[in-house]
């Protein structure tokens, strides 16, 4: 009994752990040797926090799972998610950069040893690692998340949604806290690495974050539960609040969008009205007047700046068309390799300026994306996104007072839209994603209505299926 | 399990008796969408050398669809019918990577005012893909589900990317094939986007109704493997050299 207790509690300590981790980018090392001193520059594999703390509770879930004989009792991530990581294996084979890159070090080796060594170049690492941080944010995280939340391991259901949710809430805060804190202590004469960005490795990274995290607090204080003026009242707070410490417009403007999407998901405009035209006022008032970030947010609302004619991050765009279309490669369908983008769009410039650097986390995730692994596994990572939206469409429509399934949809709509500006699948931020993914899930199965048990990974896998497992399902 | 309710199933040999002139219609045009992917796969056996990757990803992923052999796996994926579309769809689209080099060199060819010293020939396999996706249209366009919904989302993305950023940056660069703002790029993508779209339709138009399914998987292992042999070791004396 002792035991099984010990063990629940390191089962929680998980749950909050992951979720703690997931609100931060906290680098703990880099793999490969920093070669910027002997004159030219590789790329490192960077190690962040939430990564590790994926993978270290993963552990932790393994072995527990395992000692309670419970792998058949789990929720299952669904086809789409394996078809993801499929693309990416699929991606990896096909690449012509990444095997030219293979032979050329193989012809180099001799025996074994060497040959084996040698498969392992700077190309085949990136994809490698890429398709290990997917298989994280895509099967293990969801099946982390899911399954701690609704844990029906030890025989009976244990559900931790509301401290799944709040320790997110309390985390959400006391980011919040610090990049206001960090804002606080702002100079006059910003340079945009020096913004608030709370534990997160940049300012875009940061903005990502709360557009994606944002929709669910959103959710949360204009459901039924808060009373009218409160909901109000703390939905422009929240909006403002950190709106004002970020310099991305993107994710303001998709912070007021989330707003009015929850809203109308919540049959809710008495409330998200005045909310929102409050808050929009109240914002315009204040941007202009932030001094040392004023400057900032003008630099994205122009094309160009004093300069660049065009910025950087633009020109890039018409750079990845470039690449797709290139009739010598077959990257259109596979890509260049998971995680190869960097080693092929530098050739692509042409005549177009290639000078300054791009400001971290500022791509574009369709283009990096569909130029490492083609438009099938663009076509996968929208499929993942489709259906987990399906299934909280789906609890929208099953309880039509559910805040969290609307949560998650103006949250799946705000991803889509941000990572048009601030690619959002890198070094720990695709966490946030699983844990959104995730609650798709929970949403569509209340506490007293366990998940079905999923016996093949086809089973529970299209929105409908799920719908129909309904009360009596488990 | 997931195809409409109006959809009916027959064993093989039995007559499609009591069928709407919509539903027999349906069959006639999934039919005719598993003859033109058919007609692919002829041009891909006909196509020049191929890059070692495609040979590397040709093998792998034909030995893994022999499991369809095995008649409980069969059922199971013929059951789900989106699982059947993806798995289609990504065997499709590396096949119509071979057979976009099939030809012709030369033939007919989209010109452009903007790129005078450019033609960009339209391969064998464009007119199969779009004439038949255009046929089967209605079919698909009836019954599409969520994986042909997002590939073509995203191929729709990757489209609408494209021209907005092209709009806004002839604004800001001298656009020619030897000014800063090459748009030779442009054709190119376009033909691949709507080409590939064509292909993804295909494969959904087939994977829509049961009989095809079944069959389309029933011969993928085969015709995986049979395009990794002809490419391993019947390579033409020319390409060899």
């Amino acid at each position: 009994m002792k035991n099984k207790n010990w063990g629940v509690t390191l089962d929680v300590i998980t749950l909050c752990a992951l979720i703690i981790a997931m609100c931060s980018q906290i680098n703990l090392g880099d793999i490969g040797r920093d070669t910027t001193a002997d004159g030219y520059v590789t790329k490192q594999l960077k190690i962040a926090l939430p990564d590790i703390a994926l993978f270290a509770c993963f552990a932790w879930f393994f072995v527990r799972t395992t000692v309670l004989h419970a792998w058949k009792k789990l929720w299952w991530p669904p086809f789409p998610c394996w078809a993801l990581i499929f693309a990416l294996i699929v991606s990896t084979l096909h690449s012509r950069p990444l095997l030219n890159a293979v032979s050329e070090s193989m012809a180099e080796a001799n025996g074994w040893k060497e040959i084996l060594k040698s498969l392992l170049v700077m190309q085949s690492k990136e994809a490698i690692a890429e398709t290990i941080q997917f298989a994280g944010y895509f099967v293990i995280g969801p099946l982390l998340f899911v399954n701690l939340i609704h844990d029906r391991r030890s025989g009976v259901l244990v559900s931790r949604r509301r401290l799944a949710l709040w320790t997110f809430f309390l985390t959400l805060a006391a980011v919040f806290m610090y990049a206001l804190l960090q804002l606080v202590q702002t100079k006059s004469n910003l340079e945009m690495a020096d913004a608030p960005r709370a534990l997160f490795s940049s300012p875009n990274a940061y903005a990502g974050f709360c557009a994606l995290a944002l929709p669910i607090l959103l959710a949360r204080i204009l459901s039924y539960k808060t009373s009218g003026q409160w909901a109000i009242g703390l939905s422009v707070l929240a909006v403002v609040g950190f709106a004002a410490t970020l310099i991305s417009p993107w994710a303001t403007l998709a912070l007021v969008c989330s707003l009015a999407v929850v809203g109308l998901l919540l049959r809710a405009p008495r409330r998200v009205l005045p909310a929102i035209a409050s808050g929009a006022i109240l914002l315009l008032l204040i941007w202009p007047r932030q001094g040392p970030l004023a400057p900032l947010r003008q630099e994205f609302m122009h094309v160009g700046s004093s300069t660049e004619k065009v910025r950087k991050r633009y020109i890039e765009w018409y750079v990845g068309v470039a690449r797709l279309a290139d009739r010598r490669e077959a990257g259109f369908v596979s890509g260049a390799g998971p995680g190869n983008y960097q080693f092929n769009i530098g050739s692509y410039y042409s005549r177009l300026p290639n000078k300054k650097k791009m400001p971290p986390d500022s791509n574009n995730l369709f283009l990096v994306q569909a130029i490492n692994i083609g438009v099938l596994g663009l076509g996968a990572i929208l499929w993942v996104i489709w259906y987990f939206a399906g299934v909280a469409w789906s609890s929208l429509k099953k309880y039509s007072d559910d805040w969290l399934a609307a949560g998650v949809l103006a949250s799946l709509l705000a991803w889509v839209f941000i990572n048009f500006f601030h690619a959002l699948i890198v070094r720990g931020t695709g966490m946030v994603l699983a844990f959104i993914l995730s609650l798709a899930i929970i949403a569509l199965h209340r506490d007293d209505e366990p998940i079905q048990e999923t016996t093949s990974l086809l089973d529970d896998f299209e929105p409908q299926n799920l719908n129909e497992a309904g009360p009596s399902a488990g | 399990m997931n195809d409409s309710p109006n959809h009916h199933s027959h064993a093989p040999g039995q007559k499609a008796i009591g069928l709407s002139h919509w539903e027999q219609g349906e069959i006639i045009l999934a039919h005719l969408a598993l003859a033109a992917l058919g007609i692919i796969v002829m041009l891909a056996l006909l196509a020049p050398a191929v890059a070692l990757p495609d040979k590397l990803v040709l093998l792998p992923f034909g030995l893994a669809t022999l499991s369809f052999l095995i008649p409980s796996v069969l059922r199971r994926v013929v059951d789900h019918r989106e699982v059947a579309a993806f798995i289609l769809t990504a065997a499709m689209f590396l096949v119509y990577n071979l057979a976009r080099t099939a030809g012709p060199t030369e033939g007919f060819a989209l010109r452009f005012a903007a790129l005078p010293d450019d033609s960009f020939v339209v391969p064998y396999s464009a007119y199969v893909a779009i004439f038949a996706a255009l046929f089967s249209g209605p079919f698909w366009w009836r019954r599409r589900d969520n994986w042909t919904n997002s590939v073509v989302a995203g191929i729709a993305i990757i489209a609408l990317l494209t021209l907005g950023i092209f709009s806004i940056l002839r604004q800001y660069f001298p656009t020619g094939p030897t000014e800063i703002l090459d748009p030779t790029p442009l054709p190119t993508l376009a033909m691949k986007l709507v080409e590939y779209g064509c292909v993804a339709l295909l494969c959904h138009a087939v994977t829509s109704h049961k009989q095809t399914r079944r069959l389309a998987l029933r011969l993928l292992p085969g015709v995986l493997l049979v395009l990794w042999a002809r490419h391993q070791f019947f390579v033409p004396p020319e390409a060899a050299e």
